[in-house]
């Protein structure tokens, strides 16, 4: 059970759509952390974890200013970070072109992707 | 010619006689000399060179000891001594200088017509200037005559008394012709010039605005008594609404006009008979025409008279009289040369009306342009502004005296924008400058003492008959409150879409997860529910890509990444992704491939968007157990192209024009259950076209349709 031992960070405000994917990701074996916070997010970034799905439109500290800290911090720029929004498409517009530049490893429209799409995209990155 | 003998002086008279072989030969040397005479005097243009010639060399042949050229005056019959040759160089007088016919040694001569010959002036009666008596021997006087009109006398005189030889005389006819000829001719050509100068003086005043129509009329009326040797001219013009004359200018400042009678018409004065007969009327002998009334007569002293018309183009406008030839009667030159000085007035007249119309025309379109609300600018073939009105001046602050006659560039540099603003607009404008067709830019600028505005310029150009620019033409319309409206509107559909989008991804999510047994197995009934709601949810996230969609397209936000890619992989991708949805209707996919590798140049997302549209429309409007072929290739231009061809529905001739509009939707008994806002096309449509393709329809009502689009190959070269 290699998979059990991924962790993977959701930060996420929406409560539904916070618990949707905790469940489908926890259901398949990751361990689930979430946060809902842009500022608790950056510490809890601190004490790692193997993937991180990053919302955009966030209370405190927006999902693209998350991204510039994390990949800007040496202990932290490694880990592998999908934008999971609601703004934005996915084909090339100023939102992804933006994540994507900061160092994103993808950039998912959650309403245009199921929970297995988004595992799926996971399980390709780790 | 024999003189004759009159006590003291002897007249020449007109009697041949035989001459002599001396006098033959004489002949023969004079006529030399007078053919060099004739041939120099005729050279000069200038009158006074002329007679101090004509002198010079008669007291040079005559061996004369003075010689002087008195001239005749028609106008009070005198005789005027114009030039003296003498040898003491006393340039005064021989004779009192203005004499009458009859007086004296030439004016007999004058009188007679005749050559008159004074041996020894102190013994003859004939002398006038007692004074001078000592200084003069004998006289000869010869009138100078051409055509039979009395051009003056020319007179020889020596310091001792001396007999006139016959042929003497007759060499002196032939010389006095001569210079007669000579005066006369340079008379002539003196008087066409003045009146070619005072022609071309009227002629040459052009372009008068209306303003200046009545001076102008004025100086020529004024000019017109000098050019005729006239006393006077008045100038008449009809009045249309009370069909009277009323004077309208006179050369004469004395000639009262108010005191006229009404000149109605109706009555037999010369001014009316010549504006009704449009003919001119020419009366020398005012007694013998009862035309010109006593009362004007008396009021301006007439007693010669031209009158001509002024004719118009189409009609006659008014009367020219032209009052008293000075020393002589009028001719029909004279009223020729009136009719000219006429028609020239009645073109400036008409031109007057004309330009009268062409301001107010002018008056008109400068309002228009003034008070038009939107900003009108115009650059001239020399790039030279010309046109800024009052909308500008208003929305820059710029008053158009400050910028007239000023290049595009300079006129950006006075706005009161910002720097960069400067420069973004000039790079945005400087490009349509050369360009023939109209082109319409969006510009935001922020305005140094306000806040951001948002203008729409257009440009268009004048072109020329060999279509080069002429003038150009800048619309300028301040859209920053339409820009603030379409904006919110723009932020609100963006705004609810993406809320939408939020809830959606929940229950699209938890459906996906159920269905896939995620919560336990299910019944089919419960996965055919779930199916349904399941669907239904995509439809509502389309429609919400949709709204995006045409935003960016609106918005021109659009953008696009093109590289090369592979392009029949990326339709067995979009064939693999709607394989449910055909089979779900048992329609079967058949890609058929003309190229093995297919590349293109284009965006691949969009590219993959554009044919997972078309499939899904070919899907959605195919019947069960329809066929789908797709294939792709090079079309004649080596374009990558695709076709999509189904055998459903089919679309009617009259719709297919509108398929790619905003919001169509064809009604047929599939659209219904289809759904879908109506974009799919339009967005397909922009898609194709941003990347530099087109795209095709080709469809039959009933047989089925084929969509097809091309893409480039390679990356343009642009």
């Amino acid at each position: 059970m290699d998979l059990a031992k991924k962790s993977v960070l959701i930060i996420e405000d929406d409560q539904m759509i916070l618990e949707m994917y905790k469940d489908k990701l926890k259901s398949v074996g990751f361990r689930v952390f979430t946060v809902s916070d842009g500022k608790k997010a950056i510490q809890r970034i601190a004490q790692g974890t193997d993937l991180i799905l990053l919302d955009i439109l966030m209370p405190n500290l927006n999902g693209f200013e998350i991204l510039k800290k994390i990949k800007s911090n040496p202990k932290t720029k490694k880990i592998p970070v999908i934008v999971l929004t609601n703004i934005g498409s996915e084909s090339a517009d100023n939102d992804k072109s933006l994540a994507m530049s900061l160092g994103a490893s993808d950039y998912m429209v959650k309403a245009l992707n199921t929970p297995d799409d988004v595992v799926n995209r996971i399980n390709q990155i780790i | 010619m024999p003189f004759i003998n009159h006590k003291n002086y002897f007249v020449l008279e007109n009697k041949t006689r035989p001459l002599s072989k001396m006098e033959h030969f004489d002949l023969a040397k004079q006529s030399n000399l007078l053919y060099r005479v004739s041939n120099s005097l005729l050279r000069i243009d200038d009158p006074e060179k002329l007679l101090q010639k004509a002198v010079d060399e008669t007291k040079n042949v005559m061996d004369a000891f003075t010689v002087s050229i008195a001239l005749y005056n028609q106008a009070n019959h005198m005789l005027r001594v114009e030039l003296i040759n003498r040898d003491d160089g006393e340039d005064k007088p021989l004779y009192t200088k203005e004499f009458a016919i009859g007086e004296g040694v030439a004016g007999l001569a004058a009188k007679l017509r005749k050559i008159v010959a004074v041996p020894d002036i102190r013994e003859s009666s004939l002398f006038i200037n007692k004074n001078r008596k000592n200084n003069f021997g004998g006289i000869i006087s010869v009138p100078m005559i051409i055509a039979g009109e009395l051009i003056g006398v020319l007179n020889i005189s020596s310091k001792e008394p001396r007999i006139f030889t016959e042929s003497e005389a007759e060499f002196l006819t032939v010389l006095s012709t001569i210079i007669a000829a000579a005066i006369k001719n340079n008379h002539l050509y003196r008087k066409l010039d003045n009146q070619v100068k005072g022609l071309s003086r009227l002629f040459g005043v052009t372009s008068v605005t209306s303003q200046q129509t009545k001076n102008t009329i004025s100086s020529i009326v004024n000019s017109l008594p000098a050019l005729l040797e006239s006393e006077k001219a008045h100038l008449l013009l009809l009045n249309n609404e009370t069909q009277t004359l009323e004077f309208y200018a006179s050369s004469a400042s004395s000639d009262k006009f108010e005191k006229l009678p009404d000149m109605k018409l109706k009555n037999k004065s010369v001014s009316c008979t010549v504006l009704k007969t449009e003919k001119p009327i020419l009366i020398n002998n005012i007694d013998k025409s009862d035309l010109i009334n006593k009362k004007f007569r008396k009021l301006f002293a007439i007693k010669k008279q031209i009158s001509v018309p002024v004719m118009g183009k189409n009609d006659c406008l008014g009367v020219i009289h032209i009052i008293n030839k000075i020393s002589a009667d009028f001719t029909t030159e004279d009223l020729k040369l009136a009719s000219i000085v006429a028609t020239r007035i009645a073109a400036k007249i008409e031109n007057a009306e004309l330009i009268d119309k062409l301001d107010e025309k002018n008056r008109l379109l400068d309002k228009i342009v003034s008070h038009a609300s939107d900003g009108i600018i115009v650059f001239d073939q020399d790039g030279k502004l010309i046109v800024y009105n009052k909308y500008l001046e208003n929305l820059f602050k710029l008053k158009a005296g400050k910028v007239l006659g000023l290049s595009f560039a300079k006129l950006i540099g006075m706005l009161d924008i910002e720097e960069k603003d400067k420069i973004q607009l000039i790079e945005t404008i400087k490009p349509l400058l050369a360009q023939k067709d109209t082109n319409v830019r969006d510009i935001h600028i922020k305005k140094n003492d306000e806040g951001v505005s948002w203008l729409r310029v257009s440009c268009s150009h004048i072109l020329d008959e060999d279509g080069n620019i002429e003038k150009t033409i800048f619309l300028v319309q301040d859209i920053s409150a339409d820009k603030e409206l379409l904006q919110a509107k723009n932020d609100f559909i963006s705004t609810s879409t993406h809320e939408l989008r939020t809830p959606i991804t929940t229950i699209k999510g938890y459906l996906s997860m159920m269905r896939n047994g995620d919560v336990g197995e299910l019944s089919s009934r419960q996965l055919d529910y779930l199916n349904k709601a399941y669907s239904a949810t995509e439809r509502l996230v389309n429609l919400a890509e949709d709204f995006l969609s045409i935003l960016k397209i609106g918005d021109n936000r659009i953008e696009f990444q093109p590289k090369s890619f592979e392009l029949n992989e990326l339709v067995r991708e979009a064939i693999g992704s709607l394989k449910m949805k055909a089979q779900s209707k048992k329609i079967l996919m058949k890609f058929n491939p003309q190229i093995d590798y297919l590349y293109c140049y284009a965006d691949r997302e969009k590219t993959s968007k554009i044919i997972e549209n078309l499939l899904d429309n070919a899907i959605k409007y195919s019947n069960e157990n329809g066929r789908i072929y797709i294939s792709s290739g090079k079309d004649l231009h080596q374009n990558t192209r695709i076709d999509i061809r189904d055998n459903g529905v089919g679309i009617s001739q009259k719709n297919q024009r509108q398929v790619f509009d905003k919001f169509t939707r064809i009604n047929n008994p599939l659209s219904i259950k289809a759904g879908g806002t109506g974009l799919g096309l339009f967005i397909v449509k922009n898609l194709v076209e941003r990347q530099g393709g087109h795209i095709f329809l080709k469809s039959r009502l009933g047989i089925g349709s084929t969509f097809s689009f091309t893409l480039p190959t390679t990356k343009r070269k642009d």
